[in-house]
């Protein structure tokens, strides 16, 4: 499945198209189903996705799965109207797709990258042969989906127990690690997003009017200001104590 | 419904979670397994399966009653994040992730509940795929219950919600009277509705004497009358229609 740098501990020169090696499933995943990991490394298909690429959308067949290796990937529900609603975002070392296999074959969500991304896509059908041979790595996939819904439970928690700007810093403090760089004498921090306001918004559980208005909030407080595609944290000392301040709230 | 009596004599050939035919197929000798292994018996309402931040040491299937699953945070407050019904899987999110139970898991109602251990779990699940996968399954509903949550939260009105969650209630408790109307003993407190349907305690008074005021329904203790139940119903789906 995913490419990886090397079989870490293992002694031997980089695998880079090794299925066996792969970081996200791990080695151990592969015992008793070698035959199907080299069927995998055939038929996988590795390559980058440019922002804004589709992975799947909301209805299509499951009939590949996916593993991120770089860049994110938004999740989203259509709300109804057809307009397409933020519900996670995946960072790398995730699965992607597994839980539209599982319940009726077609995509509960849409996937898309949110930046340019480094996926392994691979059929639905060889997967299924690696599964039924290796628990192990069926795990995996069980562990990813049960890993988004224990997310999607503290953002239940936080929208009954925490004020709309307490949980847009959450969603802030949540980019500000893998999305994030020092600026000026170190205690700045400018993230790029790679995600709309919208798109924050419905990840922090608001509208886009409610968005804005925090977003003001924020910049008045002293402790984020935001363009377009930037949030500029003018100290990330003060910015970590209004996470730990919050952390004492949520689990 | 089945009475008591008759759902702890089920077996796991025919508790219905998987089909007779993935026993079959499993090593021999792993349904028989299993079946001296788990054990169904009566909860009493109050009952507690798992808590939030326990080990999983076993897997529940709820073959009747309701149980509510309850996160709470370091202050003290918490939020009700699903109410299980009949025939879903419990645990399986904490045993899949190798991790502590994320919520805690409350029988709302009396109770009748199979246990599975988890080492038996874990090996029945080595001899039938099947029966993993619809746990997992139950895993998925929940996430897409949650995510459904979340989205009505932003894109309905308060009123909207607290009416689709009472429509919701009145399903899984409501009783019907000869004259149309219903009655709901509701299994929580008002201040659970209040956070399953994301409004401020304040909002909700006011919200509910809005309701109220037109006739759809009336709070009295933990019972909710209401006098038209036909009318509940087509509001909330008028409701989930524009949603």
């Amino acid at each position: 499945m995913a490419a990886s740098t090397s079989c870490a501990g293992r002694g031997e020169a980089p695998a880079p198209h090794s299925c066996r090696c792969c970081p996200i499933v791990g080695p151990q995943s592969w015992t008793g189903a070698e035959e199907h990991a080299a069927q995998l490394e055939t038929a996988r298909i590795v390559h980058y996705r440019p922002r804004g690429a589709w992975l799947f959308r909301q209805g299509e067949p499951a009939e590949h799965l996916f593993a991120l290796i770089e860049g994110a990937v938004l999740i989203s529900r259509d709300d109804g109207s057809g307009e397409p609603v933020a519900v996670h975002l995946a960072v790398p070392g995730t699965t992607l797709g597994f839980r539209g296999l599982l319940d009726g074959g077609r995509h509960a969500v849409s996937a898309q990258c949110a930046t340019r991304a480094l996926v392994c896509s691979f059929p639905a059908a060889t997967a299924e042969g690696a599964m039924a041979a290796s628990r192990t790595l069926e795990g995996v996939f069980f562990r990813h989906m049960a890993d988004e819904l224990a997310a999607a439970q503290d953002r239940m928690l936080r929208m009954a127990t925490l004020g709309v700007r307490d949980r847009l810093v959450l969603l802030l403090g949540h980019l500000a690690e893998p999305f994030g760089r020092p600026v000026g004498d170190g205690d700045g921090l400018l993230v790029a997003t790679p995600i709309s306001r919208r798109d924050m918004g419905a990840l922090a559980g608001m509208n886009p009017e409610t968005v804005s208005r925090c977003i003001r909030t924020l910049a008045e407080d002293g402790l984020a200001h935001f363009t377009r595609r930037h949030v500029l944290i003018p100290s990330q000392k003060r910015f970590q104590a209004e996470l730990a301040r919050l952390a004492g709230h949520v689990s | 419904m089945s009475s008591p009596e008759r759902l702890c004599a089920l077996t796991c050939r025919t508790c219905g979670l998987v089909s007779p035919e993935t026993w079959d197929r499993a090593p021999e000798g792993t349904a028989r397994t299993l079946d001296s292994r788990k054990t169904i018996r009566p909860l009493d309402k109050g009952a507690v399966l798992f808590h939030e931040g326990d080990g999983v040491t076993a897997l529940f299937r709820l073959l009747s009653g309701v149980v509510v699953l309850r996160k709470g945070d370091h202050d003290g407050n918490s939020v009700i994040t699903r109410l299980v019904t009949p025939t879903a899987t419990l645990g399986f999110r904490a045993f899949a992730a190798r991790s502590a139970h994320s919520v805690t898991a409350l029988c709302a109602t009396d109770c009748v509940v199979c246990r599975i251990p988890a080492d038996a779990a874990e090996l029945a699940f080595c001899g039938n795929r099947s029966l993993e996968r619809a746990f997992a399954l139950h895993v998925a509903h929940e996430l897409t219950y949650a995510e459904d949550a979340v989205l009505a939260q932003m894109r309905l009105s308060v009123r909207d919600r607290l009416i689709l969650l009472l429509a919701q209630l009145a399903q899984g408790f409501g009783t019907a009277r000869p004259d149309g109307g219903l009655d709901i003993a509701l299994p929580i407190l008002r201040s659970d509705i209040a956070a399953m349907a994301g409004i401020a305690r304040e909002t909700f008074s006011r919200v509910l004497r809005g309701i109220e005021a037109d006739g759809l329904l009336r709070f009295e203790g933990s019972t909710v009358r209401v006098p038209d139940a036909a009318e509940l119903t087509r509001r909330a789906s008028v409701i989930r229609s524009r949603s």
